[in-house]
């Protein structure tokens, strides 16, 4: 790992949605190193989400550049690819498919990778282990708790071994103790894998666990400056 | 050849025959005799036709105001046949006021006769009348069946566009529903053409299995239907595999189209569009 290495450059990135009545990123410009975990955080609607999913190439920016791991996204010929194989996304609301159990959940970005049957059943039950839901593999998403489906979104990012992981709000929807299992679970993975996590958070005692936080105000990147101390976050809360 | 009412029965088909004549065809006969010579009120019936009717061997049956004896009953294999009856020529042509008129003129040839000389002379020397070689034929040169077929074939084509409307509708809307679910797996990494192929291969599996529970209710409605006795003197459900593929094709392309434009339209959303979806 090069902690010097830019893996995800973002250049001026401008979004906007319903025709140009919405803009969602104005100009927005990040640039995240090899293994670094960083937060990305501000008031609603300042466009964090959005720049995630641009990030994960769930959509594409109206101008501006995306360059992950060298790669200009705009050029990518299979984004399908990306999405499978170079990032992991774990959304706010898991995003599980209901009618597939915990196993077959963490099985599907593994069908892009080809890997057989029983390859893929092996690894998604090694993938539940590691996120402490081993014993829950052929249990449905609607029999788990939040924490334990958000764990099996976790599991499911990271079945093709991504390099980088995107989480948007992945403890928006759980209460304080899931949500702290779920961060802690998060940095884990990231320091047995040496993964890089980009987290999207709009609250700022999640956002304190990371190396880095980013603030983020109508659509543009206002602070990428480091983790401040406790009198700085004062003066922060202050301002949004 | 007449056909009207008898008993419960709207076409009941009479056949007049010069009872001489009948040892050519040699009819069956289940029971009773054939008709005398000379004879006007007699009747044979069909064994369909006894049976909806009800009616033995010396039990009469009133037909065109008129009384006829039951003096036998016989079973030729063909449902029109079997359906009706066979009375005197000379009395059918009485109540139809056709006397000296015909429907059929069955002309047997010697052995060794070249038919189709024989056929193209009565036809020239005959230009009223329509040679057949077989009864199937019939249905050719009778503009009354060729009504029938043409009735037929629209009501079927009607039949397969409201039922063939309802099965793509089902399908349009199951697979919009799912439009979210498509853009998840297109999220963690499904190529377009994957989701497609799981939408097709899905709703192949579906319409085979509604094929095969569809043929299998084809079958026992149609059997229900000739509890009735009009239907039954009438129409025989034909259950060849001709029917069945042309049933399972069209449903499958049916459910085909209902389930490509909905899935197409799906993975050409972006994934987060698609997984934002209501």
């Amino acid at each position: 790992m090069n902690r010097n290495r830019i893996v995800i450059d973002v250049q001026d990135i401008v979004k906007t949605y319903e025709k140009g009545r919405i803009h969602a990123l104005t100009g927005a410009t990040l640039e995240v190193r090899e293994g670094e975990f960083v937060a990305i955080t501000g008031p609603s609607g300042c466009g964090k989400s959005t720049l995630l999913h641009l990030i994960a190439a769930l959509d594409r920016p109206d101008s501006g550049r995306i360059v992950v791991n060298g790669v200009d996204l705009a050029q990518m010929r299979d984004l399908s690819l990306y999405r499978s194989h170079q990032v992991g996304l774990v959304f706010q609301l898991h995003n599980l498919l209901p009618t597939l159990s915990a196993s077959a959940n963490v099985q599907l970005p593994m069908y892009e990778a080809e890997l057989s049957f029983w390859q893929r059943r092996t690894k998604s039950q090694r993938l539940l282990e590691a996120v402490g839901l081993g014993k829950r593999a052929n249990t449905p998403p609607a029999k788990l708790s939040g924490g334990e489906r958000q764990r099996v979104a976790i599991a499911r990012a990271l079945a093709n071994d991504p390099p980088i992981l995107l989480a948007d709000e992945p403890t928006g929807n759980l209460d304080s103790k899931a949500g702290q299992m779920v961060l802690d679970l998060l940095r884990s993975i990231r320091e047995e894998r040496g993964v890089t996590l980009v987290l999207v958070t709009h609250d700022l005692q999640i956002a304190t666990a990371a190396e880095r936080i980013v603030r983020m105000l109508d659509g543009r990147v206002v602070d990428e400056g480091v983790t401040p101390p406790a009198a700085a976050w004062e003066a922060v809360e202050g301002e949004t | 050849m007449a056909v009207s009412r008898l008993g419960s029965n709207p076409y009941f088909i009479q056949l007049g025959i010069d009872p001489g004549d009948l040892q050519y065809f040699q009819v069956p006969l289940l029971a009773g005799r054939h008709l005398a010579a000379g004879a006007l009120n007699e009747i044979l019936l069909g064994r369909e036709a006894a049976s909806q009717l009800d009616k033995k061997v010396g039990d009469t049956v009133e037909l065109k105001d008129r009384t006829f004896t039951v003096v036998g009953i016989y079973r030729t294999g063909n449902t029109y046949e079997d359906g009706g009856g066979m009375l005197p020529l000379a009395t059918v042509q009485e109540y139809e006021r056709k006397q000296g008129l015909m429907t059929l003129i069955y002309i047997k040839a010697k052995p060794g006769t070249d038919l189709d000389a024989l056929t193209a002379r009565i036809e020239q020397d005959h230009p009223e009348l329509a040679t057949l070689r077989t009864l199937s034929d019939y249905a050719d040169v009778d503009q009354g069946l060729q009504l029938m077929d043409a009735a037929n074939l629209a009501i079927s084509f009607l039949a397969v566009f409201i039922g063939g409307i309802g099965v793509m509708n089902t399908m349009v809307m199951s697979v919009m529903e799912r439009t979210r679910e498509f853009g998840i797996l297109r999220a963690v990494g499904w190529r377009p053409r994957r989701v497609l192929q799981m939408v097709l291969g899905e709703s192949i599996l579906l319409c085979l299995v509604g094929a095969v529970i569809g043929s299998i209710l084809a079958v026992v409605f149609t059997r229900l239907i000739l509890i009735f006795p009009v239907v039954r003197s009438f129409l025989e459900p034909q259950y060849t595999p001709e029917v069945f593929i042309r049933g399972l094709a069209v449903g499958v392309a049916v459910a085909l189209l209902g389930a490509l434009y909905p899935a197409i339209r799906a993975v050409r959303l972006s994934p987060i569009q698609a997984i934002r979806y209501e």
